[in-house]
């Protein structure tokens, strides 16, 4: 490899600047790579753990939809309905104070998992109505969409 | 700090980088992943004809199912940018400033995202790709660039900023080297050819990964998302897999402004050709962000790229304040070196 002769050298800095304060400028700066490197090493575990993950999203994003839905769906497959429940009625109210694409997605991810949990708490009339309201916002959805036909196709006595 | 000594210190980073990221070979997939996972087990080959510009990572998806070893392959793919990162900053610099971008790269709670999540093998692939570029560039070795610049079309649609990334380094470290006609045209018309598998990205409508709104609203969310995880990097509080710029003050967005104008402030000021690097570095990376409208505003791991150039000039920044072994670019005035 050529010696490119424009390369910077190094220069004695030292001697002009004010020993003190050198020490303490390291003692800060080794204080923060310090901080870093925990930080580090305390959030890398919370990526094995979804449901982690999505907790700390409500408590960084509480007005964002998608981490309350997210955190619903985890602990509605966990099996602790009552905080999904929680978690997705959450999300259909800060759904509303969205607007546009954001807030009927929200609104329709929010309905048609509360949907499922009336479904399976046995409240068949109610499950469908609220799975139509979702499929109703957001069209588009196929999974929303399956869902509504799935609830209007299966024959079980409310 | 001399080369050896510095090439021992990178050695203990990424051992301590490697048992840092240990816990990730526990985890599953999470959020994105199984989309992916779901797409390409059952779309096949279809996948890699429908999105050209992402086909390197899904190969290395494919051959690495099972999730401990893919997990795995994501640290080592960490790893390796960490080393180039250093490589690149040894040239660029001294051996500390390369032993500290090394480190803060390797290190910095920022950068889990990209690491620890399966999806975040787009922005780890391209990083690579494009490190492998610039790190042949300088050293001459052509045929490295050539493979890197190619490779990176293949790694994410970003992969684009390959050539001018090249010319960037090559811009501020060796301008005698941009004389010769032929290697600006080649990076131009790599960077032409790059665009057509990376094409569609840019022209996502609403619903299929695109956003709706006009540019500037678009522009202004991402402005305030740039700023909230540009403060991550120096205050290291309040991580999240989901961001939300539309719940936060327009300040931050100031922030995001401030931030490039006191960059280009102090670039000026000192004449570094070394500042000047890392903000052309940090604003090639992050500008795509702020033009092409996608469903999601700004994430962690899409600043696993722009860390690259940030972390050397944070680390020649620290070697400066601290004063041990630093590089000080007032005896290299900047208009000297075009």
């Amino acid at each position: 490899m050529e010696r490119d002769p424009h390369r910077a050298d190094h220069v004695q800095l030292g001697a002009k600047r004010d020993p003190v304060g050198r020490r303490v400028a390291r003692a800060l700066a080794l204080g923060w790579l310090a901080w870093v490197v925990v930080t580090t090493a305390t959030r890398v575990p919370i990526w094995t753990d979804e449901r982690a993950l999505w907790r700390e999203a409500t408590e960084q994003s509480p007005q964002k939809p998608r981490p309350w839905v997210n955190l619903g769906t985890l602990e509605h497959l966990g099996g602790d309905h009552a905080s999904a429940q929680r978690a997705y009625e959450h999300a259909w109210t800060v759904s509303m104070a969205r607007a546009g694409d954001e807030q009927r997605l929200g609104v329709a991810l929010a309905a048609a998992n509360l949907a499922l949990l009336r479904w399976q708490a046995g409240d068949r009339g109610g499950a469908r109505a609220l799975a139509g309201r979702a499929h109703a916002i957001a069209p588009h959805v196929t999974e929303i969409h399956r869902l509504e036909q799935w609830m209007h196709t299966t024959h079980e006595p409310d | 700090m001399d080369a050896h000594h510095a090439r021992t210190g990178l050695i203990g980073l990424l051992l301590v980088t490697a048992a840092l990221y240990l816990p990730v070979r526990d985890g599953g997939l999470v959020y994105e992943d199984v989309n992916w996972h779901q797409a390409l087990y059952r779309e096949r080959a279809r996948i890699y004809v429908g999105l050209p510009s992402r086909s390197l990572g899904l190969l290395s998806l494919r051959w690495t199912r099972a999730l401990t070893v893919a997990h795995g392959v994501n640290v080592g793919l960490h790893l390796v940018a960490g080393t180039l990162v250093y490589a690149v900053a040894a040239t660029l610099a001294t051996p500390l400033v390369a032993v500290g971008a090394a480190g803060l790269f390797l290190l910095h709670p920022l950068q889990i995202e990209a690491v620890a999540y399966l999806t975040g093998r787009w922005d780890l692939l391209v990083t690579v790709t494009i490190l492998a570029s610039v790190w042949g560039a300088l050293h001459g070795w052509w045929g490295l660039v050539a493979v890197g610049v190619a490779a990176s079309a293949g790694a994410k649609e970003i992969g684009v900023l390959a050539g001018p990334l090249v010319l960037l380094t090559l811009g501020c470290w060796a301008p005698h080297r941009l004389r010769g006609g032929w290697v600006v045209g080649t990076l131009l018309v790599g960077l032409l050819l790059l665009l057509v598998p990376s094409g569609g990205w840019v022209t996502m409508t609403p619903g299929y990964g695109g956003s709706g709104g006009s540019r500037a609203t678009f522009a202004a969310w991402q402005l305030i998302g740039l700023g909230r995880e540009l403060a991550l990097v120096i205050w290291p509080v309040g991580f999240t897999i989901d961001h939300d710029p539309m719940g936060l003050s327009p300040l931050w967005g100031l922030l995001a402004i401030g931030g490039a104008i006191g960059g280009a402030g102090w670039t000026i000021w000192r004449r570094s050709w070394l500042g000047a690097w890392t903000l052309g570095w940090v604003l090639l990376t992050l500008a795509p962000r702020l033009v092409v409208r996608s469903a999601e505003f700004i994430n962690e791991h899409q600043w696993y790229l722009p860390m690259a150039g940030l972390c050397v000039g944070v680390a020649a920044t620290l070697a400066r304040i601290v004063a041990v072994d630093g590089v000080d670019p007032r005896h290299v005035p900047l208009v000297e070196r075009m």
